[in-house]
């Protein structure tokens, strides 16, 4: 079954920390957070939503993305008494945990290639004129998250932080660990093979031309 | 941004997902965090105070010699706590005279003669520091002794019959200065009223 798919608005995923799902921006907030429960709670609010979203990004399945979303707090509760920086820098610490959560169980699990399998079955059933995905949007989202999927998890990690949150490639940079040249030259190779997937599906080649 | 990245944007914005968390999970790991960085708490002033005596001890030379000397005197003790032979636990003047009982019948067990004991010799023990005072008990309730020392040769003879009997000789027992002699005068009219 589907989940009923829901319009969410690229801007409304804006990544500036001073204005975080609703909760305002404090000052030394992650510094207080370390010796109070309520900093630490408000802390938490104003990050849930952007890991959680990032876990989906990456995942395209909200049940194992809210169980990611656990580990990555958990695994920042353990390790926050070594943090030591604002919160810019506690917020890509969180997506680089995220991503190495997210890659470790891309790698570790076969829900890959289930995810792959069922995009495939969906697809053909679309072909074959079936009712159960008559939209033609849908459809173009079923290619593009299994062309996503086809992707090294490092890529993969780069494009999403990218398109799907708006990330800066610096800041980019910062969570993955590496230049934003670097990340640039990763990006334009993930695009790449992108588009090589997307246009070896009949019917895509000429709408989605990236 | 470059063309590619321009249309795959594009492409992305249309793209519609079921991506709106579910404040039920926010809240029920909210709760588990709490639970955690609460943990996490403890530990850390745990691990501070630690921190803190050892500072301390580290902090002068005296202090230092001081933690040295009682990590000294803590060993030395408890080693010759756990070394000293014997057993270390207490045991009540009733356990010991049931005790002395146990091993006069087995030192005589071998002995083919049928014989009664009407006698316990108990000798004070160096590994039990208690022996006197539980010594001085069982004198203060000679009935009481006299009743089990009764109760205890009947069961014998009752139950075993013409069973081996114990002897007296024991060089080694006998060199050592008895503490207490239980004549069981009482305890042997007892048996005798019992058996006939």
């Amino acid at each position: 079954m589907i989940a009923k798919p829901l319009q969410v608005d690229l801007e409304s995923r804006t990544m500036g920390v001073s204005e975080l799902s609703g909760f305002p921006f404090e000052p030394d907030l992650t510094t207080t957070a370390k010796s109070d429960p309520g900093a630490f709670t408000r802390l938490y609010f104003r990050h849930y939503d952007a890991i959680f979203r990032y876990c989906v990004h990456r995942l395209f399945e909200r049940h194992t993305a809210e169980d990611i979303t656990s580990e990555v707090f958990l695994s920042m509760v353990e390790n926050f008494q070594t943090f030591d920086g604002n919160e810019r820098q506690f917020r890509n610490w969180l997506y680089r945990i995220a991503t190495n959560s997210v890659n470790e169980h891309l790698r570790k699990t076969t829900r890959r290639s289930a995810i792959m399998t069922w995009v495939r079955q969906w697809s053909s059933n679309d072909k074959s004129g079936e009712e159960s995905y008559p939209d033609e949007a849908q459809k173009k989202e079923a290619v593009i998250k299994k062309a996503m999927l086809t992707l090294k998890p490092e890529h993969q990690a780069i494009v999403t932080m990218r398109f799907f949150e708006n990330l800066k490639l610096e800041e980019i940079a910062e969570v993955v660990g590496t230049t934003a040249g670097t990340v640039r030259s990763q990006l334009s190779r993930a695009l790449v093979k992108l588009r090589k997937h997307i246009s070896s599906v009949p019917n895509m080649g000429q709408e989605v031309t990236i | 941004m470059n063309n590619n990245e321009r249309q795959f944007e594009e492409m992305i914005k249309k793209m519609t997902f079921d991506d709106k968390p579910d404040y039920r999970h926010r809240d029920k790991l909210h709760q588990e965090l709490l639970a955690a960085y609460a943990g996490r708490q403890w530990q850390q002033e745990r691990q501070s105070l630690q921190m803190g005596i050892w500072r301390a001890i580290m902090q002068s030379r005296i202090t230092k010699l001081a933690a040295v000397a009682a990590l000294v005197a803590v060993v030395v003790v408890g080693s010759w706590l756990f070394t000293k032979p014997g057993p270390n636990r207490q045991i009540s003047s009733l356990e010991l005279l049931a005790k002395a009982q146990a091993a006069e019948k087995a030192l005589f067990a071998g002995d083919r003669i049928a014989h009664i004991i009407n006698e316990i010799t108990i000798y004070r023990s160096p590994y039990n520091p208690k022996t006197s005072e539980m010594i001085k008990n069982l004198e203060e309730n000679q009935s009481r002794a006299n009743q089990l020392l009764a109760g205890k040769l009947a069961s014998d003879v009752l139950d075993a019959g013409q069973r081996r009997a114990p002897d007296y000789r024991n060089p080694s027992e006998q060199r050592r200065e008895p503490a207490l002699r239980l004549r069981s005068g009482q305890a042997l009219y007892n048996l005798r009223q019992r058996l006939v």
